[in-house]
């Protein structure tokens, strides 16, 4: 079995290899990076700079609404005064990330060893030292991954923080690990909600119901005060970001979408043809379908907490493209709960699909080209944006490990 | 829920462990005011000698300008206020086409503020006047087969400036920074409480 699993894993590896041989061969040639990275090719790292930016400035909550919470911005002061020189204030993002750009290396060394801590967490009682290398190498050769680091999202600290709190036994660790992750980024409230609808289960699990939300609130006060801002707007902030359906455009929806209701932005980009807009209603009427019908089955049943685990992530990267397709490394340690399911090996292959890059090899849409300052080659080069196979792909393989789950859900809960 | 309960004792050693810092707060918050200088920013302007000549106007002082007069004045200001490193600001309003002074400080430091954005604003007239020799003043545009000196200075309006002192705290945001210490030494209070309770062997 175990030989069997190297080998497949071994392939998937092999065109992991050959995917980022062919970014790089890409990149050399054409001087920008392939789909599926940002279209804005000037946008380099600039998730980290602009956070970076505000760290440091007046007005996080008020004039730039951000919808972090403060421990991000500590975070990234305390990362400024470790690993970067003054930043003075008349700089903006950009000019940060020009006098600041070697200063991007530790970040880069942050992101392998979070991913590298939360395969050893996550992965500690399933496959064995070269099944974990395998994985790992898979991750960091993969899209999803590269697509963090490229944006500089703080994406990556949160998912040994989730491996932490999914595989730890003690109450007190998990409440922690969940509030230090809400703090982070706050719709992995999510983890907490579908717990507290888990109602049959509340009894048991009261001890963590009452916890988190404490230590998250702490926290939360601790790192507002610190940070001497308007902190408590941040909450306000954040519905309004939510309910802004005009924030995400269709060509930043659709650079690595994770959920089919993604599709819906297809409108934005294609011209040639008019795409109905009843085709971006029923592919949310159908997410959100699987997805009440899968939160009916855990209100009414006694669920594990693995599984509320696994339903969590597959909600976040379902429900919305706000999550950012990114959002698709929360599934590393929930590969390794897949074990608990009786389709482990389907639901682990579609995952690890997703992650896979050769699907964007293919190209089957191009939306724009034109002259475009490349900050990773520093030239001005004509750039090429298309939608590729693997933007119509991930999103489907997505919608079907919620569907093969939540049939998994309704045999062992319902017909059990 | 009746762990988040809390008997009236509870309630007085947490008020007096949080009113202090509450106060604290309060006065230190409350007293901080905030400076701002805006004076129209000095041009080089051109001219319209010919039809289809442009009438230019481009700004006399650069962001390296800026870099150099902040950093001169940066330290000589600290002592407005130490503790905020905000302060002072010093940036071009392109919108508006003017510079922008801003400080932050306490109350009654108003005329150390005047005495700095003056020190200031006399710099950037004075780069602005060398600005102007260096890079426009020989500058000549041949038009109608004559050379003619084509760009003239208007300086800094600095008899027109806007002085503006306001508190930099909202009122709203004072309370709710006042009420926080009593809810977050409530929330540890109970937090501890719930630890001890689970200590206790009821950890599950």
């Amino acid at each position: 079995m175990k030989k069997k699993q190297s080998i497949i894993l071994g392939a998937i590896l092999l065109l992991s290899c050959i995917n980022f041989i062919y970014i790089l061969w890409f990149f050399e040639v054409n001087r920008y990076l392939p789909t599926p990275f940002f279209y804005n090719k000037e946008d380099t790292f600039m998730d980290f700079f602009n956070t970076l930016y505000w760290s440091g400035n007046y007005g996080i909550y008020t004039v730039w609404k951000s919808v972090y919470p403060p421990l991000n911005f500590l975070f990234l002061r305390l990362y400024q005064f470790l690993f970067m020189g003054e930043v003075l204030e008349t700089w903006n993002a950009f000019t940060i990330r020009a006098v600041e750009a070697i200063n991007i290396v530790p970040l880069l060394i942050i992101d392998v060893i979070c991913v590298l801590v939360s395969v050893k967490i996550s992965f500690k009682k399933i496959g064995d030292i070269k099944i974990k290398l395998f994985i790992l190498f898979i991750i960091l050769l993969s899209p999803v991954f590269l697509f963090a680091v490229e944006r500089g999202n703080l994406i990556l600290v949160c998912i040994p923080l989730l491996s932490w709190y999914i595989f730890t036994k003690k109450i007190i660790s998990r409440a922690l690990a969940l509030a230090i992750m809400v703090n982070l980024k706050p719709y992995l409230i999510f983890l907490y909600f579908l717990q507290i609808i888990n109602k049959k289960n509340i009894q048991e699990n009261k001890d963590f119901l009452c916890l988190a939300p404490l230590f998250a609130l702490i926290i939360f006060i601790i790192t507002g005060l610190v940070l001497n801002q308007e902190f408590y707007l941040m909450p306000s902030n954040l519905l309004g970001f939510a309910a802004d359906t005009g924030i995400i455009n269709a060509a930043d929806a659709l650079s690595f979408p994770s959920t089919i209701t993604s599709f819906s932005h297809f409108r934005g980009l294609i011209n040639e043809f008019e795409i109905p807009p009843i085709i971006g209603h029923l592919t949310k009427l159908v997410v959100y379908f699987y997805l009440i019908k899968t939160i009916l089955v855990i209100y009414n049943n006694k669920i594990s907490k693995e599984d509320v685990a696994i339903f969590s992530i597959i909600f976040l990267t379902n429900y919305s493209t706000n999550t950012g397709g990114y959002g698709l490394l929360y599934y590393i340690p929930v590969i390794a709960l897949f074990y608990t399911q009786k389709n482990w090996v389907l639901l682990s292959v579609i995952v690890i699909a997703m992650y896979l890059g050769v699907w964007d090899l293919f190209p089957i849409y191009q939306y724009s080209s034109g002259d475009m300052n490349i900050y990773l080659s520093g030239e001005i080069v004509k750039t090429q944006s298309y939608i590729s196979l693997g933007t119509i792909i991930r999103p489907i393989a997505n919608f079907i490990v919620l569907v093969l789950f939540f049939n998994n859900l309704k045999e062992k809960y319902l017909y059990e | 829920m009746n762990k988040l309960r809390i008997s009236i004792k509870e309630l007085i050693i947490i008020l007096i462990i949080a009113l202090p810092i509450s106060i604290y707060i309060y006065i230190n918050k409350n007293n901080k005011i905030s400076y701002l200088v805006q004076v129209k920013q000095g041009i080089a302007l051109a001219d319209n000698y010919c039809d289809n000549y442009q009438n230019y106007q481009i700004p006399l002082v650069k962001e390296e300008d800026l870099n150099f007069i902040f950093t001169k004045y940066k330290n000589k200001i600290s002592r407005i206020d130490s503790n905020n490193k905000d302060a002072p600001k010093l940036y071009i309003r392109n919108d508006l086409k003017s510079y922008e002074i801003s400080f932050k400080g306490d109350v009654g430091q108003e005329k150390d503020m005047q005495i700095e954005a003056n020190g200031i604003l006399t710099d950037l007239s004075l780069i602005e006047f060398q600005n102007f020799n260096i890079y426009y003043k020989s500058i000549k545009i041949h038009c109608k087969s004559k050379a003619l000196n084509s760009f003239n200075i208007l300086p800094m309006q600095s008899n027109n400036r806007a002085d503006f002192i306001n508190k930099t705290y909202k009122k709203s945001h004072i309370y709710f920074l006042t009420i926080i210490p009593i809810l977050l030494i409530y929330i540890l209070f109970i937090t501890y409480k719930y630890l001890v309770f689970l200590k206790k062997g009821n950890l599950k």
